[in-house]
């Protein structure tokens, strides 16, 4: 019997580790009221896959958890944000990487996402880690710029997997360009 | 030259505030640039009582959001200028924003409107009112300005009236051309940080609103006001609006206006 809740006990904890998106945290842009703040707030709990979100009015932050975790979609958080009236600032997902190698212009097909690693140093990513997205709309202007100068990919520009892109697709063609603070 | 030197000191004055103070943008006597939220709707209740004229004025308005840039506002006027309580005309309002300029805790934003108003009123005043009391269309612009929690907007329009509704033309002399424009200023009194959306926010507002007719005539009122949202959605608005120089017949150029408005998000 204690051998059976033992088990149990570690498959629910090996259930936890393994789901690898824990969260993502979105900073928005052009604000300062609670009522806009809310206005995004909203918009973010109206997105089905959304499970809860943690608002930091006074930074205009959000931590943003989902009830699948293989259907993230950083596109619709970005939506909800520009739909509410504003703009994101930064769109960092919280993941848990097993020795995911990545190098600067490295895919990973990563939780049914493409992700495409600009302005990184070779390095092997473990345990839990944030992860930017540095797409256009994604960050500001002037960052932007700054990383397209790390990769000559059209799909920086486009989103779109291209001929550069190297990697199964993911739930769509879409890919998401990453970049570690 | 009173107005010139007014407008004056008021934009030095800003400029001295915008650097130390705090605000909002969701001004009493004018529209931001900035729209509400896509696919929500507002309801909004605004009551204004003229102690000149003894004259009352309640104007419910739906307002709905169809995107991020698009909104539109359908205004009933209804008053106590015939005697009773009665509807005088409506208002649709429509605005577009093309710019938008964001960054952490601030923004720029410009967008353009047009007003479209039919009302059945006698024209007893040489002042063009297209929100009150005639019928005509304005198109205008507006630039925002969020930097921390200071808010200052700035609009310029055009107004062109048309004959009132049935027999009340506009009369000889009175121009129906006219170029308006407003500056207004917001600051955020409380609360002085924010923990949660329940906290009551107070906002203090400053505002200008000009006109200047094709014949020499105009007008300048300012409007301080008080607001304050309760629930990060529901929003309470407590203005006067006073004339400071005047050469145009008006008839009710001073009045105090109370505004109840609800905000229901994602419900389109």
């Amino acid at each position: 019997m204690t051998k059976s809740i033992l088990t149990l006990i570690l498959f629910i904890s090996s259930l936890h580790i393994n789901a690898q998106i824990q969260s993502v945290k979105i900073v928005a842009a052009g604000l300062t009221c609670s009522m806009c703040s809310k206005a995004i707030y909203k918009s973010l709990t109206n997105i089905s896959n959304v499970k809860n979100v943690e608002s930091d009015i006074e930074n205009s932050a959000y931590i943003v958890t989902f009830k699948d975790t293989t259907m993230v979609n950083p596109d619709a958080l970005k939506s909800a944000v520009t739909d509410a009236g504003f703009s994101v600032a930064s769109m960092k997902i919280n993941a848990i990487f097993h020795n995911k190698k990545i190098s600067n212009d490295s895919h990973l097909l990563y939780e049914g996402l493409n992700l495409h690693f600009i302005n990184v140093k070779e390095q092997i990513l473990n345990g839990n880690i944030a992860i930017t997205i540095t797409d256009k709309d994604f960050i500001d202007k002037k960052s932007y710029k700054k990383n397209a100068a790390f990769t000559k990919s059209k799909c920086y520009k486009t989103g779109e997997k291209a001929d550069c892109c190297k990697i199964e697709n993911g739930i769509s063609n879409r890919v998401y360009h990453i970049t570690l603070d | 030259m009173k107005s010139k030197l007014f407008c004056l000191l008021f934009i030095i004055g800003m400029n001295g505030f915008i650097t130390e103070s705090k605000a909002q943008e969701l001004f009493v006597f004018s529209e931001p640039a900035s729209n509400m939220p896509a696919k929500s709707i507002g309801l909004r209740m605004s009551h204004w009582e003229n102690y000149d004229s003894n004259m009352r004025q309640t104007l419910p308005e739906f307002m709905i959001s169809f995107s991020k840039n698009l909104m539109l506002h359908v205004e009933g006027n209804f008053g106590n200028r015939f005697g009773t309580y009665q509807l005088n005309g409506g208002l649709l309002y429509a605005k577009y924003k093309f710019l938008n300029n964001d960054q952490v805790k601030s923004h720029f934003r410009m967008a353009t409107f047009l007003k479209v108003s039919q009302n059945r009123g006698d024209i007893n005043q040489e002042e063009l009112s297209i929100t009150n009391r005639n019928s005509g269309v304005e198109i205008g612009i507006i630039a925002t300005k969020l930097l921390h929690k200071t808010a200052l907007s700035g609009s310029v329009s055009i107004s062109q009236l048309f004959h009132n509704q049935v027999y009340f033309d506009r009369p000889i002399g009175y121009t129906s051309k006219a170029l308006n424009y407003s500056l207004s200023y917001g600051r955020l009194i409380l609360p002085k940080k924010y923990k949660n959306y329940k906290q009551i926010n107070m906002n203090l507002m400053f505002e200008m609103m000009g006109q200047q007719t094709l014949n020499g005539k105009s007008y300048l009122d300012i409007g301080p006001s008080v607001q304050f949202i309760f629930n990060s959605q529901t929003r309470v608005d407590i203005g006067y609006k006073k004339q400071i120089q005047n050469n145009m017949t008006r008839y009710a150029p001073n009045a105090l206006m109370i505004r109840i408005e609800h905000l229901l998000f994602n419900v389109l």
